[in-house]
Order: structure tokens, then sequence, then C-alpha cells
């Protein structure tokens, strides 16, 4: 496998993803910009980042739909822009916006996206049901699919995308609009499946999601600003401390705190107050004197292990 | 590969089954264009005023009137005794047909292997009526030969010599109708194929579409082969329903009739693929559909003659597939052409067909998803 267009001159057989400075302009505009990560083979690998960061184009780019402008990117073992086509028939997508047909009924639907997956006859039939009955949509099979609900139509476009069983399988915002009862069940989904070998790259905003990955990536602005494991970005990508405040009004108080030079980051937590700061000997007492002169009265002040959020948020300033 | 073809095929079909609006639109048009086009030159041939000058006088002249009589489609109204007077019923219009039956009729008829001449007028004024009238003769005479002429014996047809009488044009008013054969199906195929990638790439499925192993020349094939099914259906119907419905008589040979309909619906379908390729939405895809169709509709010679037109024009309506297979349905049709004699539009047309999928072939190659 290893001799297939390899741009990338440390491509290991386990890898099932590498993106070296990858790159895509749209115009003078820079969507993605140079970034560069790897997918282990049987990860889930999460791809965070805020709306229009550029998560959506580099999954475009993985997958062959558009070219990069610059840099390189091997998906298992094959060049992306060379031999797309090899690498369609181990790969499954299911896209950010649901894309199946929805003047199709279910079965026909996957009748359909089996066969465009070269899986026919007997096979297919097989490998159908037990892709209806993972994913839950035993009883709606003649349904139209316009007339499915979010979760089954999520829950539909990923059984249509594993009839093929795929070695890697992306997946982009899967759960985005799903209500978080559908959202636990379709995780519980992308363990099972990755527990049988498959490899999985996801993209999402929710942070418990993120929490559930393997590895972590997150882009902010096209650039690449943290990669780790969870707790590998909790614990050792924080530069500085994070202090949560409980007081009232809060959201006076964050107006105060901006004002005061060399915090790194405030933001509102719902009703709690997250400050970053690099010294906190210096600044926690600082903080507490700018409060108590404005007159918020302060019910609680610690200094708190940083969330996933608070590390992004940071990283991102940075 | 043709596996993956016929389910791409197959899904278009299921999609279409539920596509009211297109089945709509497959439907309604043929019948009200039509329909419309019997109504502008009326219908019903039954009890046609019927005139005769039986100057043969002969038992077999007489059998042959009773016949026309008794077909149920005349009203026979006059015993003629020249042609002055015979002339004069048809330009009153008090009759629709008149039948001079010469001479000497039932004795050429009757030389074995001869065939013998039967002048028919006809009011041309309405091609409907007149083409009916032609049929109804025709099938009077024929009844009558058969059993005229011993069971053994070679039949030879009776020789109908007709002559319209106020519409010495009547091919050009059955040519309007013929043409509808090639007009319709263009509407409807290109419609087909127009809205076939650019619909995909609004509702976001073509990109589901990419992503799968089904290569760029399959999608094609796939859609193509489904819009060519639809049209080569849309194309039969309406030809049975002009040959039987309209009861025009088909000259020329079916299998070229058929043949020629497949080669500019393929054309058709690449012009459709292109307009789908370039345009970004469904409703800027009909827009092209609508002005292409305004252009070819002009340039087609089927409301100013092509050869009526000046140069620079004709030059245009060369690069035209409705154009040239107007041209061929007219010749094929009613004039019975064979191939040959139709090379200097079939040619084109089949230049014009590669030119068209290759040039779709080409753009949806190079367009990014
Ligand atoms: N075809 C395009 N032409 C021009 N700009 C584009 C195009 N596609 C994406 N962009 C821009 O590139 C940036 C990155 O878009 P992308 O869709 O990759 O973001 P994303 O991270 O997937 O966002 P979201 O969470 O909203 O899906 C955005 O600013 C977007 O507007
Ligand atoms: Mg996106």
């Amino acid at each position: 496998m290893t001799t297939h267009h390899l741009p990338l001159t440390t491509y290991a057989p386990d890898d099932a993803v590498i993106a070296e400075n990858l790159t895509r302009k749209f115009g003078k505009f820079i969507a993605v910009n140079t970034i560069s990560f790897r997918v282990a083979r049987g990860e889930i690998f999460g791809f965070l980042g805020p709306n229009g960061s550029g998560k959506t184009t580099t999954i475009k780019m993985l997958l062959g739909l558009l070219h990069p402008t610059s840099g390189a990117a091997n998906v298992l073992g094959y060049d992306v822009v060379h031999h797309p086509e090899k690498i369609r028939s181990m790969v499954g997508y299911v896209s950010q916006k649901f894309s199946l047909y929805t003047d199709l009924n279910v079965i026909e639907n996957l009748n359909f996206y089996g066969r465009a997956y070269r899986v026919w006859g007997k096979q297919l039939d097989a490998r159908r049901q037990i892709a209806i009955e993972l994913a839950g949509l035993v009883g709606v099979e003649r349904e139209l699919t316009a007339n499915l609900a979010g979760g089954f139509k999520q829950r539909l476009a990923l059984a249509a995308a594993i009839l093929h069983e795929p070695q890697l399988l992306i997946l982009d915002e899967p759960t985005a609009g799903v209500d978080p009862v559908s959202r636990r069940d379709f995780w519980k989904l992308l363990y099972r499946l990755a527990a049988q070998g498959t490899t999985i790259f996801v993209t999402t905003h929710y942070m418990d999601e993120a929490e559930q990955c393997h590895r972590l990536a997150f882009i902010h602005e096209g650039h690449i600003v943290a990669t780790g494991t969870p707790s590998d970005i909790k614990e050792k990508q924080m530069r500085g401390s994070v202090i949560e405040i409980d007081c009232d009004p809060p959201g006076r108080a964050l107006e105060i705190l901006r004002q005061i030079e060399n915090l790194d980051e405030t933001a509102l937590y719902g009703s709690l107050v997250h400050v970053v700061a690099r010294d906190v000997a210096a600044q926690q007492p600082q903080i507490e004197r700018a409060l108590r002169d404005a007159q918020i009265a302060i019910k609680s002040i610690a200094v708190i292990p940083p969330s996933l959020e608070d590390v992004f948020i940071a990283r991102a300033k940075g | 590969m043709h596996k993956t073809i016929l389910n791409l095929a197959w899904k278009e079909t299921l999609q279409l089954l539920r596509d009211r609006l297109l089945l709509a639109f497959m439907v309604i048009i043929p019948v009200v264009q039509l329909g419309l086009i019997a109504e502008a030159t009326g219908a019903g041939i039954r009890n046609i005023k019927l005139a005769v000058w039986d100057q043969d006088k002969s038992a077999f002249s007489r059998d042959l009137v009773t016949a026309l009589k008794n077909s149920g489609d005349f009203n026979l109204m006059y015993y003629a005794q020249s042609y002055d007077e015979i002339r004069a019923l048809v330009n009153d219009g008090k009759v629709g047909a008149a039948v001079i039956i010469p001479p000497d009729f039932s004795r050429e008829l009757a030389r074995t292997g001869a065939s013998a001449t039967l002048p028919v007028i006809i009011d041309g004024t309405n091609s409907i009526v007149a083409s009916s009238l032609l049929g109804a003769v025709e099938s009077a005479i024929a009844d009558l030969t058969r059993q005229f002429v011993p069971a053994n014996a070679i039949i030879t047809p009776i020789d109908l010599k007709i002559e319209f009488a106020f519409n010495a044009t009547l091919n050009i008013r059955w040519s309007t109708i013929v043409t509808q054969l090639g007009f319709i199906t263009y509407q409807l195929v290109l419609v087909v194929a127009a809205v076939g990638f650019v619909r995909e790439r609004e509702l976001g499925t073509l990109e589901q579409l990419a992503v799968t192993p089904i290569s760029r020349l399959e999608l094609l094939l796939g859609k193509g082969l489904m819009a060519l099914g639809i049209g080569m259906l849309n194309y039969t119907l309406l030809y049975l329903a002009i040959r039987y419905g309209f009861e025009i008589p088909m000259r020329g040979n079916l299998a070229l009739l058929m043949a020629l309909g497949v080669l500019f619906t393929i054309a058709e379908i690449g012009v459709g693929t292109l307009l789908s390729i370039v345009t970004h939405s469904q409703q800027q895809a009909i827009l092209m559909v609508f002005m292409l169709a305004m252009l070819e509709v002009t340039f087609s010679g089927y409301l100013v003659p092509t050869e009526n037109m000046p140069w620079f024009m004709q030059t245009i309506a060369n690069f035209s597939p409705l154009q040239h297979f107007s041209a061929i349905l007219r010749a094929v049709y009613i004039k019975g052409s064979s191939l040959e004699m139709l090379w200097h539009h079939v040619i084109p047309l089949a230049a014009l067909t590669g030119i068209t999928v290759g040039a779709g072939w080409y753009l949806f190659n190079r367009a990014e998803w």
C-alpha cells in the first residue's frame, strides 16, 4: 500500500489519514491554512472548531471533492488528489447537510447506496438488514425519507454510509440539531462501529462529544491550534489557570474584568465568569479588589481544572 | 458497470414516479399541444358530404358508390354530370369530397395486373378532415376490390389520384402535426436532462453521489439512459397518436424514423446536460431551456421555412439539432425519404450529437463537485 503516489515521506500503514500543510483558498480567502494532522487506524478522531473555521472544507479535501490549493493528504494509503477513486470504496461519508434522497423511502435509499458501493444481491439484503437494526430504523423501512424526524434521518444517513463496511467513516456534524437523547444513542453507535475496527473522523460543536473522542484537533480560522487526547489538551495545553467566579451581576463583572490588563481571557459560562490568569497568586487579589471596588458581590472564587472549551478559547486567542 | 448504470436509472425512475410536477409536465404537454392542434384544424369526419360523377356506369362502379355510402363516413348528396359541376360543388363548400369514376374504370381494373386510377377531389382546407377522408375512400375501395377480384389473384391497388381543392399544400398542415413529434420530445428531454445534475447539486445529493465509487461516466450514462427512456417512450406514444389518432399516413421506414429519433434525443440530452452543468439552480436551467427553445423553434423552419431565411440565419440554423430533425421528420414521415436522401441532415445531426455529448462530458469531468 505504501507505493501508491505518496507525497508523504512519513506514511505508516497504521495511519488512516495524514494531512500535511493542507491549504485551500477560495479566491483570496484562506479557508484552510497549512494544517497538518494524523488519524491512526481504529481511533475516534474529533475535529473541532467554531462555525466557518474550515472543518467541512478539510473533509471535502480528504474525500477528493475539493482540490487542495497546496499541501497534501493521504487517506488509507492513497493520495487524495491522484487516487480519490481508490479511497472512495473504503470510506463512508455522512455530510453536514442531510443528502440522501427525500423522495425515496428508507429501503430504496439503502438499496441505491448499497449498490452504488457495489454491494449486490444477497449480501446487500443481509447488510441492509443489519444496518437497519443497528441504526434503529425497524418499522420505518417503507417510510418516505422526507417524512422522517431529524434523529431518524441522521441514523439513516449513517446506515447508508456503512453498508459497504468502510474502514474509515467521516461524519460532518452528524448530531447538529438533534436532541440530547438521540445524540447519546448516536454516539453509542459510533462506539460500536469503532469497536469493530472502523476509524471514525467526526466533527462536532459539542464539548461533551469531544470528550468522548480518543484524540482531538481544534481548528480555528483555518489553523489547527491544539491537538491531542482530551485529557492531554486539558492538562498540558493550557497556558495559565482558570479562575471561576460566581458573582452578581456577572455581566457587569465581565466588563470590569476586561479592563484589567494581563488577563488572557474572560468568558461567561451560564452565570459563571471564567478568567484565564498566568499568575494566579498575583492576579486573583487584583480581580477581587476590582470587583469589590465596583460593588459586585463575590459568592465564590476558585481555581478550577480547565474544560476543553477553556483551552480552545484560550488557544484561539493565542 | 452496466449494473451501476441500471441502479442509477432505476433510482431516477423511482424519483420520477414520485415527481408529480414532472409527470404532469410529461403527460399534459403532449396532450394539450396535440389537442390544441387538433382543435385548431378541426376534427370529426362522420357524414362528410360527397359528390360522385360516375362516367363508367358499370355494375362495379355502382358497387363502389354503394360501398362509399355504406361506409358510414359519407353522405352521398349529389350525382354530378360534369367535371365543372363537381368543381363547383367542392368550391362552394357544398361537399367535402368528390369521386370521379372514369369511363373505363371497371375495364381497367378487370385487366389482371393493371391498376386503375380513381381521381378524388378533397376539400383540403382542413387537413385532419382531408386526411381522414382519404383514409375512408381508400378503405372503402380496398374492401370492394377484395370482393371483386378472385381470391387467388394478385390484388393491385387502385391508384387514387387525389386533388386538393382549396389547399394544395395539405402537406404543410400535415407537417405541422408531424413536426410536433420533434418539438414535444425536444421540450421534454431538454427539461429532464437540464434539471438532472443541477437538481442534485441544489439538494446536496450530488456530493453524496460523488463520494461513492460511481464514476462520472457511469453517472452521466445512468442519467442519460433515463432521459433517453423517457424521450423515446414519449416519442413512440406521440407517433402512435399521430399515425392512428390523426391518421396521417406514414410513408417512410419506421425503423429509420425510430433510429433517427434516438440520435436526436441523445443530441438533446447532450444539450440538457450542458445546461445542467453550467447553471447553478434548477430555475436557471429551466430559464435557459426556454431561451434555447425559443431560438431553436425560430430556426427550425416551423414558423418561417428555413430556406426563406437570410443566409446568416440559415447558417445559425445549421447548428440547431431541432432544425435538422424537423426536416428529417417531414422527409421520412410525409415523403417517405430514405436515409440516402437525408445525409445532409443526418450527418450534421450526428455531428451535433457528438459535439454536445462531448462538450457535456468534458465540462462535467472538469467541474469540481
Ligand atoms: N465554495 C466556497 N467558496 C467560498 N468560500 C467558501 C466556500 N466554501 C466554504 N467557504 C468559506 O470557507 C470557510 C470555511 O468553511 P467551512 O464550511 O469549511 O467551515 P466549517 O468549519 O465546516 O463551518 P460550519 O461549522 O459552519 O459547518 C467559511 O468562511 C466559508 O464561508
Ligand atoms: Mg461545516
